[in-house]
């Protein structure tokens, strides 16, 4: 076939380029390179970009071809056998073009946010890890490979969170997010598990050629683990609780893995597991419903936190909860779509909000910030098309996307998905253009000496910015026009091949309907424009009527509350135990009853360590006779 | 009963007894002797299996030669050490060598 | 056969020996006792070198017969890539152990030269160990291993804990040897034949209830001595105190070393000579493979000196170890063999990384070993936290590191074996073991550091040689974890010769 010399190429320089960069870095950083740290990584990273951006042309140019690519053997151990298959399709390459790009301009972004930190080459060095991880985890072609890379992922996740692992709320959010994310991925090697011992491969093709032979209550728990990875991966209820802690770590970390593409990988996950999951209906039901109380749960709360980062963590869990609601309905690839155009504009959301942070010299509450529009114009346009995009007002990217999904659901007869989706896009109004009218309007609330500090960030910073708000702006009109049938379906349509004869999606959203939500979405822009423009006083009293809802909202739904006294926190536990059996209680430094069993015992068999030399000659005679008596019974028998 | 019986209950009884002094003797130079006994029945053993088992090849003598030398080097080895410990503790007595436990 | 050719069978094990002496001439002539490590590692290099000229050789039939391994000494000794495998193994063991051994002798001003000697003769005796076929070989090299390694154990005599341990060493160890010794005395007696191809073929003819009784006092006397060498319980009792008294790089060396002879050497014994019994033997292993396996982990949890600890771990080890002999005699397949190959690499890597962690932090600073001590070691130390974090993944087994794959060939071994029930019981006991492992992460990455950590200057004598050799070990941990299949082929291809299959 045309092209695929090159391919192979590519793709091995993709996955090959950030991990050699992490092992320069890590190694020579400190003593050598110092300041500079930044040249190597940013350069490999800006190439794999180049070559993630010719890989997806090349999707493009063969639409019916997968790129396949068993590099070599893994793994083979008798009947188990696992390659370093690589696989290229539709989906691959719109994963490839946001984790990129988006991944590129992250580092440009970081070269001014993390300048003079002391941990500089640290932080490129676990970036470039991450790049690796992530790349092995959208290119592998099997469910151990792509296993492999979820960990990777992770790993650099808890890494980048704790970076700065002094401060103690880092630490501890590391911690969190460790030990959530066990539990999710249990379910998932469980579900792989199961995987293979169905269908004696765990090689995707493979396992989705099986696919309808496997019987239906087996699939769904296949289905259900599978999505338990992907709820502990993306931040779905109730393992969202690490996301919003993770906004400890930097900035430009926040924007690239906890916005851009590690959550995205249970999004990914699902998506890719589409011919097991469109088999099992009552999976997709459950994919749904999670899906949709995720995004309204997460943007209740969204609208009164107070921290700048917070409002986008929990705008980002309502958007996962968003595409999982897609993917549950049935409109894959508009779920897709939203992961894409999502990616670009939450990733410039929170560079935005880094910028925000620095210039207000590390301040992160809104309610001392204001008026900065006119002192940082270039991060506060970017940010008001993030936002806009975000609250899906034509023609903005969110609009595309989070219209076919609200129209799918409607055609689909899910008609309270549809209400929850809509009074989610309300919410998610209001807290958005509170965000912008707060940090940007009215008058500033920063100190005197904060206030003659703030400045505009420095080129290498805004430039990303500017280039995130392009496609932020411009991608859904591209590649979504026109709604249901635009080249994006086209584009998808050999990943999702079952959807157009399932028929139960996709039968085209009304204009009414598009109208009606774009309306919400101004609603929302106003009822957020009296509160914290008009009538500042207006939220206060709101919240003075009507305190239980404003407490719930605020305090997160009580879920940490949650999770500190009732007994999930011994569930977490318990699944944690089971999948590596200990080590969560090690982390969690709990006392668990059964390790403090075995503990005790150990204990207890010490002192049968006498130190005296004779008493151990005398237990190997010992031994020695005892093996004699009981070798001599069994032979004499 | 052929010989080789006679032999080797002789070569048993040799082992056991240096044994039983391994187990017992507190002094690690009477330690060290016994393990030499044990070395030394295991050498009646030898030399006697190759005398008198049929159809048993020489090397059994060649075996015990090789014994004796190793034996000799282990005691070289063996007295060395308690030399050196008894430079620091100032006894041979096994059961004072019990800081090490648990 | 001319001696020539006999020479070349155990060339690797004379090129070793000769650099012993060459170490031990050269230190009496020269001041700057540092090159004496480079003498003694060029040695252990070039033993490897021909080891892997000679496996190359052997692979393409080269001088050598492929089909058949080439003997020497009148069938003493034999060469193959069995023996090769190892030889190269041990020779890596035994640089890393020099790496690791120079600034820390050098920083208690002890005699080097004296050390890389006797390290050189142990090995010497190791290399014996497999390339032996015949009993008295055999036993020879047992004791050329075992005599410089209790000196090894006792060589900061003046530290009373080192002292301690190197008696309690020599007067297990002697006892267990004479134990072994009459062991193979009787094996001889019964079979009337010192080779192992001759004790298999003298003990098939073998009949009648005395000859059974004979034969198996004289395989539990044989199996004791093999127990008291990988400690094995209860035969293990000597290495918490020895392996916790020692200078640390002998305790990283007898727990890799040493103890990877022992398996080598006793799992070609055990196969090549016991023929047809074998099956039964197997069975009566099970009991120890348990035990230790058992006894180990459990005692391992409440250590809260890393040294000891990682003791009990190594008997813990040597328990799934076993597990290998125990699948390759029940299913009569050489792949539980393979996968002890494949796991004594893997141990090795992960054990001296974690112990070089341990003499890198001790030779900055006054302290190390307890767990208290190391507490927050990742802001003090990051680069020796990382490290030792992925030896103790590893040593868990947890993917993608090498302990991971040396676990899952010995269990997947058993299982084929239809052994599952072992290998049920070696799971849980390992995940009882993730217990010890992962908190020593958990204090280097969460607890803070201790009063007194602040680090000394850059001491003297370099520490590049413990970095070097700790992070290569890191790097082969993640890089066999990741690409497995290379070593388990040569493992398979070391094992397929002598062993069938």
């Amino acid at each position: 076939m045309e092209g695929t010399q090159y391919m192979k190429i590519a793709v091995a320089l993709i996955v090959l380029l950030p991990l050699a960069g992490f092992i320069i870095t890590l190694l020579l950083g400190k003593r050598l390179f110092r300041a500079r740290s930044h040249i190597l990584p940013v350069a490999l990273v800006t190439v794999t970009a180049v070559l993630s951006v010719y890989a997806f042309e090349w999707v493009v140019r063969h639409p019916d071809t997968a790129f396949v690519w068993n590099a070599f053997s893994w793994v083979a151990a008798g009947r188990f056998t696992v390659e370093w298959g690589f696989l290229v399709d539709p989906l691959t390459g719109i994963m490839l073009l946001v984790v990129g790009i988006i991944g590129m301009l992250v580092h440009y972004y970081s070269i001014g946010y993390m300048k003079d930190d002391p941990g500089y080459y640290r932080f490129f060095a676990y970036l470039n890890l991450f790049m690796f991880a992530m790349f092995v985890l959208i290119l592998a072609n099997n469910y151990l490979l792509l296993f492999l890379g979820w960990e990777g992922v992770g790993l650099c996740s808890y890494l980048l969170i704790s970076f700065w692992f002094r401060k103690k709320s880092a630490s501890q959010a590391g911690k969190k997010a460790f030990l959530v994310n066990r539990v999710g991925d249990f379910g998932f090697t469980l579900g792989m598990f199961l995987i293979f011992v169905t269908t004696g491969t765990l090689q995707f093709t493979g396992v989705f050629d099986k696919a309808e032979m496997i019987g239906s209550g087996t699939l769904l728990w296949i289905c259900l683990l599978l999505f338990t990875g992907a709820v502990g991966k993306s931040a779905q209820f109730p393992l969202h609780v690490w996301l919003p802690d993770a906004m400890e770590g930097p900035t430009p970390v926040s924007a690239l893995i906890h916005a851009a593409t590690m959550v995205n990988a249970g999004v990914y996950m699902v998506a890719r597991s589409y011919p097991l999951f469109v088999q099992a209906h009552t999976a997709m039901l459950i994919v749904m419903i999670i899906g949709t109380f995720t995004a309204i749960y997460s943007a209740y709360i969204a609208i009164t936190q107070n921290d700048i980062k917070k409002v986008i963590a929990y705008s980002t869990i309502s958007s996962l909860g968003f595409m999982f609601m897609a993917l549950g309905a049935g409109a894959w690839a508009a779920g897709i779509f939203y992961l894409f155009a999502h990616g670009f504009f939450k990733g410039l959301l929170f560079l935005c909000s880094g910028s925000v942070i620095h210039a207000m010299g590390g301040e992160q509450d809104m309610r001392n910030m204001g008026g900065l529009r006119k002192k940082i114009p270039i991060t506060f346009w970017t940010m008001l098309i993030g936002a806009i995009a975000l609250i899906g007002v034509f023609p903005f990217a969110g609009f595309w996307a989070k219209d076919e999904i609200l129209g799918s659901d409607f055609s689909g007869g899910y008609y309270v998905v549809w209400a929850v989706g809509i009074v989610t896009a309300f919410l998610t109004a209001v807290f958005a253009f509170r965000l912008i009218f707060m940090t940007f309007f009215g008058k500033s609330r920063a100190s005197e000496e904060v206030q003659r500090h703030i400045h505009e960030s420095a080129k290498v910073m805004t430039i990303p910015l500017v280039l995130l708000a392009i496609p932020a702006a411009l991608l859904g009109i591209l590649v979504g026009w026109p709604p249901d049938t635009g080249w994006i379906h086209t584009f998808l349509q050999p990943v999702f091949f079952d959807v157009e004869r399932e028929k139960f999606v996709w039968v085209g959203v009304g204009g009414g309907l598009m109208v009606f939500s774009v309306a919400v979405a101004l609603l929302g822009v106003y009822v957020a424009y009296v509160m914290y423009i008009r009538r500042t006083e207006l939220p206060g009293r709101l919240a003075a009527r009507l305190p239980v809802a404003y407490e719930a909202s605020f305090n997160k739904m009580y879920m940490d509350q949650v999770y500190e006294v009732v007994p999930i926190r011994s569930t977490i536990a318990f699944a944690g135990w089971l999948w590596t059996f200990f080590d969560v209680k090690v982390i969690d430094g709990a006392v668990n009853g059964l390790a403090r069993l075995w503990e005790l015992l150990g204990e207890r068999l010490r002192p049968l360590q006498t130190g005296r030399v004779q008493n151990y000659a005398f237990s190997i005679f010992a031994g020695m006779l005892v093996l004699v008596v009981v070798l001599a019974w069994v032979w004499g028998s | 009963m052929n010989a080789l019986y006679w032999w080797l209950t002789l070569a048993v009884l040799l082992f056991c007894i240096g044994a039983f002094g391994v187990l017992v003797r507190r002094n690690v130079i009477v330690v060290v002797m016994c393990l030499e006994l044990m070395l030394n029945a295991v050498n009646i053993a030898l030399v006697a299996i190759s005398n008198f088992r049929a159809g048993a090849l020489g090397a059994g003598t060649l075996f015990s030669l090789f014994i004796i030398t190793l034996a000799a080097a282990e005691v070289t080895v063996g007295l060395a050490i308690v030399i050196a410990n008894y430079r620091n503790r100032r006894t041979v007595q096994t059961d004072q060598y019990d800081e090490l436990k648990g | 056969m001319n001696a020539g050719n006999a020479v070349v069978v155990i060339l690797p094990g004379v090129v070793v020996a000769v650099g012993a002496f060459v170490v031990f001439l050269v230190d009496l002539f020269v001041a700057r006792k540092a090159v004496l490590a480079w003498i003694a590692a060029a040695g252990l290099i070039t033993g490897a070198a021909v080891a892997v000229g000679q496996w190359i050789s052997v692979s393409n039939g080269l001088h050598f017969n492929a089909r058949k391994p080439q003997t020497g000494f009148a069938g003493m000794v034999s060469l193959d890539k069995y023996a090769l495998f190892c030889v190269v193994l041990f020779a890596g063991i035994g640089v890393a152990t020099i790496m690791l051994s120079d600034a820390y002798l050098a920083r208690r001003k002890a005699a080097r030269g004296e050390f890389y000697g006797l390290l050189l003769l142990v090995i010497t005796g190791m290399i014996g160990m497999v390339v032996s076929t015949d009993v008295v070989a055999f036993f020879v090299s047992f004791e050329l291993m075992s005599l410089p390694t209790y000196v090894l154990a006792g060589y900061l005599w003046r530290d009373e804990r080192s002292g301690e341990a190197s008696i309690k060493y020599f007067v297990t160890g002697a006892f267990s040897s004479a134990i072994l010794a009459f062991g193979l005395a009787l094996v001889y007696g019964a079979s009337g034949q010192t080779t192992y191809s001759g004790i298999a073929a003298g003990l098939a003819k073998l009949s009648g209830l005395d000859a059974r009784g004979f034969l198996v006092v004289a395989f539990v006397l044989v199996v004791t001595g093999f127990g008291f060498k990988i400690s094995a319980v209860p035969f293990h009792n000597w290495a918490p105190d020895v392996y916790e008294g020692a200078p640390t790089p002998v305790t990283a060396f007898m727990a890799t070393g040493v103890k990877a002879a022992a398996f080598a050497g006793f799992a070609r014994l055990f196969v090549a000579a016991a023929g047809l019994q074998w099956q039964t033997w197997a069975h009566t292993m099970t009991i120890l493979a348990v035990l230790t396996m058992v006894v180990g982990n459990v005692l391992a949890l409440p250590q809260r000196n890393l040294k000891r600890m990682l003791a009990y771990s190594s008997i813990a080890h040597a328990g799934y170890l076993t597990l290998g002999l125990i699948a390759a005699g029940t299913s009569g397949k050489p792949l539980g063999i393979a996968a002890i190959l494949f796991y004594l690499f893997a141990y090795a890597l992960m054990n001296l990384g974690a112990f070089g962690v341990l003499i890198w932090i001790r030779n900055r600073r006054k302290f190390a070993y307890t767990l208290g001590e190391i507490g927050g070691l990742a802001r003090t130390m990051p680069w020796a936290a990382i490290l030792m974090a992925v030896f103790m993944v590893s040593l868990t087994g947890i993917p993608p590191t090498i302990g991971f794959w040396g676990k899952f060939y010995l269990f997947t071994a058993v299982v084929q074996a239809n052994l599952t029930w072992l290998a049920i019981v070696a799971v849980i006991m390992s995940s009882v073991s993730a217990y010890y492992y992962l908190r020593v992460v958990w204090y280097m990455y969460f607890r803070e550091a201790p009063q007194g950590a602040e680090m000394e200057a850059e001491p003297k004598s370099s520490q590049l040689g413990v970095t070097v050799a700790v992070s290569l070990a890191a790097a082969g941990v993640l890089v066999v974890g990741l690409f497995p299949e290379p070593l388990l082929k040569a493992a398979e291809g070391a094992v397929r010769l002598i062993f069938g299959g």
